[in-house]
């Protein structure tokens, strides 16, 4: 909460960090293959890594069980597939093949979820405002106050219940509590925390108003110019993309995985689009990792 | 041409039969700094948010408000948005924004200003508040104090002609409220920017402003020249004269009670002031100006004496009614008896909130003795809120032990210990202050407090059926006090509880304390209210990096600092020793004052 964004260590138009998550995330959710699914999934966690540092490695840390849970629950629902592993409840199949899709599906899903975590990091609300808000500005700053909203209940809502835990309600008061009295208690501190909320929004109304909000046409201050660097990103990213949706075209990011594995590796434009999407993935990470070495070995440090 | 000006202002709220304000005229000058008090209710803020139409309050209103002689309904929303800034009382609620620099942009974009303008402007305003070195930081993470500066600077960056402030450090602590003021005083001394301002606490606004504008129930009591408006409140006895700065307070409590009639010199404002006022007036007396060197005081506290000083001024809190200060000595005579028997005992803790982050208690020991009321003061971050976490138990200490009414800690928060926080809102859930109580009575049954009692110590009884966040400040406090007095605790811990109340608030709280000490109560209080720790507290504990500076009993505490201690020990320390209230300075001027008559008379 507390350190800035690091925006990929350089500054980039907005516009080219949003259209990188844009097809990072959109490309993501379409590509169903192994290789692709593998490709995203390590190229996410690497950018968050680089973005986070250790606070990264917790997030990764808690999502990799959620995703082997998901990729070893696949095949107790689909009982395709030729390889079977073994049987259980009476004959039902394990089978080889559903536990690769459901690794896949897994990964994707991993890869998205770290996705969204690095654009929590990097677009903050001022980028999404200078993005959004020449075309929808009520739309824009309901965003950030929304958005604001969350964590702000959060801690208010930590800060109630040590409140009265401190004076003895709640759930200091007993060694063991029962479940019953758990749930009263947080629906009584939620009570507490939308009353307050509902009450301190008024002001906060009240101040944008008094600030002159909605009062005729809005501007946006924070400007970034747009540079020949983001210009030639946006356009090397599009002809990744470009590459990439080739490919797809061509059915080569596709994979048939019943009633066994077919990765389409020998297609033409297979190995092309499979490094153009890595390339894409990993464009920040690379951006990130030169600023580094730069900074390695830049007169700074000596 | 008047900047601002009310004509015959008169408004009710919708509902109430009684006006909000009656017959409010009142004229602002360009440059001029012109500050509204009142007692809380009088009708202050309902006043200001009239300068604004987005602000103004929904009900029946007759007369005028006129901005540079136009009606204010004339001038546009966006005008009024550019030319009239406007600072609320609660600082977090007025943020928009999630970074510093986005709050700046905020008012700046809302009125359509062009990047590159608007850039300059929050340059400009950055480097005149001191922000440059936090622009990237997240708004969240701001204290009040920084978040109130934001906000007038965010307010500043749109250029307004007219500063309306409604209590703006009201829900500051001390030092930034006195950082905040000096800003205040610099925009308008510096850029010539207008200044109205509503306070409760006059003490750093009052010797600034150029004019002062007295509130009572919604009617203008008094308008003029501060040194006026002040005689003029000291004279009329009015309630209000307890909020007057410390000088003030003390040259009327002595030169009042000399010669009432006689005006001679014009009130202290100011501490510069108040000392070169008290030496001339202790020079003109014969008393040799230097500071005894004994440190023992002359038993000034005047009860016993006959003399006219003995009657407390308005100034003076009353303590415990019954015995005087009879009671303080008393208890005081424990500070330092480390016994076993401690109510709170804390040795050699050590605590911090991250495993990377630093140590916030040092090696801590403290032991307070039952039925005391302990002071703990400090600056921010010297680690008081802490304390009283790992005293109720809420927080576990790194090393050390922790000990509350002979237990040792353990899991969860020590029963019999609780904890009143800083933000009173924080123990509020319920719809009616009734069901507030009606709430902790049922956790507490076992423990047999008696409702009714609590409503009475806390003076309760009219506010039972409203809802807790439409209480003012003072209210809310007792009210969450009234809550947490109902678990029957043996030690009260409170935190900054005179934060944002007014004069009369803080007296009624002190007796009150004092009135659970009496029946055995421990109470430890976190608190940057020198004046109020001095009147009331048995002893003060300094908190300076995680570890304890000084504990000692307020005289000797206050009277041995200074810079840290109370405007009265300020004024009065190279005259007096250890005079460190309003009453202790009158009652030693009056000792000064009979040694004068004494040695004319035979």
């Amino acid at each position: 909460m507390g350190t800035p964004p690091t925006a990929f260590l350089i500054p980039v138009h907005p516009i080219v960090e949003l259209g990188f998550f844009l097809c990072a995330i959109g490309l993501g959710v379409f590509l169903l293959s192994p290789p692709f699914a593998l490709v995203g999934a390590g190229a996410a966690a690497l950018t968050l890594l680089l973005l986070q540092g250790r606070a990264a490695g917790r997030l990764i840390g808690a999502t990799v069980p959620l995703a082997a849970v998901v990729a070893l629950a696949n095949p107790l629902f689909v009982p395709l597939g030729q390889t079977v592993l073994f049987a259980y409840a009476g004959g039902r199949p394990y089978t080889a093949e559903a536990l690769a899709c459901g690794a896949t599906v897994a990964a994707l899903l991993a890869a998205v979820l770290w996705w969204f975590a690095s654009f929590n990091r990097v677009m903050d609300t001022a980028k999404l405002l200078y993005l959004f808000g020449r075309f929808a500005p009520a739309v824009s700053l309901t965003l950030t106050l929304v958005l604001r909203l969350v964590p702000t209940f959060g801690r208010r809502a930590s800060a109630v219940a040590e409140a009265r835990a401190g004076i003895g309600l709640g759930r200091g008061s007993g060694a063991k509590v029962p479940a019953i009295a758990r749930v009263r208690e947080a629906t009584v501190v939620l009570a507490s925390v939308s009353a307050w909320s509902l009450e301190h929004g008024v002001a906060t109304a009240d101040a944008m108003e008094s600030r002159g909000f909605g009062t005729g046409h809005r501007a946006t201050v924070p400007c970034w110019p747009l540079r020949w660097r983001d210009a030639v990103a946006l356009g090397l990213m599009g002809a990744l993309v470009a590459i990439v949706v080739a490919g797809a075209a061509l059915g080569v990011t596709e994979a048939t995985f019943f009633p066994r594995i077919a990765v389409p590796t020998g297609a033409p434009l297979f190995g092309v689009s499979l490094v153009a999407y890595g390339l894409l993935l990993l464009l920040p990470a690379l951006v990130m990792g030169r600023e580094r070495l730069r900074w390695h070995f830049s007169r700074a440090r000596r | 041409m008047a900047l601002l000006a009310c004509e015959a202002l008169t408004f009710a709220y919708p509902g109430s039969a009684a006006p909000a304000l009656r017959e409010v005229s009142l004229r602002v000058e360009p440059g001029e700094y012109l500050l509204v008090v009142g007692p809380s209710g009088s009708g202050k803020t309902t006043l200001l948010r009239h300068l604004k139409s987005a602000l103004a309050p929904h009900g029946t209103r007759t007369g005028r408000v006129l901005f540079e002689g136009r009606p204010l309904e004339a001038v546009s929303r966006r005008e009024q948005a550019q030319r009239i800034g406007f600072v609320m009382q609660n600082p977090r609620d007025q943020i928009v924004a999630d970074r510093v620099a986005g709050e700046m942009a905020f008012g700046l974009e809302s009125l359509g200003c062009d990047p590159a303008r608007a850039r300059l402007r929050m340059a400009e305003a950055a480097s005149f508040f001191g922000l440059d070195g936090w622009l990237d930081r997240a708004t969240a993470d701001l204290s009040g104090g920084q978040c109130q500066r934001l906000n007038l600077a965010a307010v500043m960056a749109a250029d307004p002609a007219v500063l309306v402030l409604d209590e703006p450090t009201a829900q500051l602590d001390p030092l930034a409220a006195t950082e905040f003021m000096a800003l205040v005083r610099r925009l308008n001394e510096e850029l010539g920017i207008t200044v109205v301002m509503g306070e409760q606490r006059m003490e750093e606004a009052f010797a600034d402003a150029h004019r002062v504008v007295v509130l009572e129930e919604g009617a203008v009591a008094a308008c003029g020249k501060p040194r006026a408006v002040a005689a003029r409140l000291v004279a009329g006895d009015s309630p209000l004269a307890a909020a007057l700065p410390a000088p003030a307070r003390i040259c009327h409590g002595v030169v009042g009670a000399e010669a009432p009639a006689e005006d001679t010199a014009p009130l202290p404002l100011t501490v510069r002031e108040g000392r070169r006022w008290l030496r001339r007036w202790c020079a003109e007396r014969g008393h040799g100006g230097a500071a005894p060197a004994n440190p023992t005081p002359v038993e000034p506290t005047g009860r016993s004496k006959e003399s006219s000083f003995a009657s407390p001024s308005a100034a003076e809190p009353e303590r415990c009614p019954t015995d005087g200060f009879g009671r303080k000595t008393g208890a005081s005579r424990r500070v330092g008896v480390h016994g076993c028997d401690a109510a709170l005992s804390l040795r050699d803790v050590w605590f911090r909130y991250d495993r990377t982050g630093d140590d916030v208690l040092r090696g801590l020991s403290l032991e307070v003795p039952p039925g005391s009321l302990c002071a703990l003061l400090g600056g921010n971050g010297a680690g008081k809120t802490t304390l009283l976490k790992v005293a109720a138990g809420l927080a576990r200490p790194l090393r050390g032990s922790v000990r509350a009414l002979g237990r040792s800690a353990r899991r969860g928060p020590f029963p019999g210990v609780a904890l009143l926080p800083q933000d009173p809102q924080l123990l509020f859930s319920q719809p009616t202050v009734a069901a507030e109580l009606a709430e902790m009575a049922d956790m507490a049954k076992a423990a047999g407090g008696s409702q009714a009692e609590v409503v009475e110590l806390c003076d309760l009884g009219s506010l039972l059926e409203r809802h807790p966040l439409d209480l003012s400040g003072g209210e809310q406090q007792r009210a969450a006090l009234a809550k947490v007095l109902l678990g029957n605790p043996a030690v009260l811990l409170l935190d900054e509880p005179t934060k944002g109340t007014d004069v009369l608030f803080k007296k009624r709280f002190g007796q009150l304390l004092c009135a659970l000490t009496e029946r055995g109560v421990t109470v430890v209080m976190a608190s940057h209210d020198m004046e109020f720790c001095a009147a009331w507290a048995d002893r003060c504990v300094l908190l300076f990096h995680g570890a304890v500076a000084a504990d000692d009993e307020p005289r000797r505490f206050f009277g041995a600092n200074r810079f840290y201690t109370t405007a009265a020990s300020r004024m009065s320390r190279d005259v007096f020793a250890d005079t460190v209230t309003d009453g202790q300075v009158i009652a030693a001027c009056g000792a000064v004052a009979a040694q004068a008559t004494e040695g004319e008379c035979p």
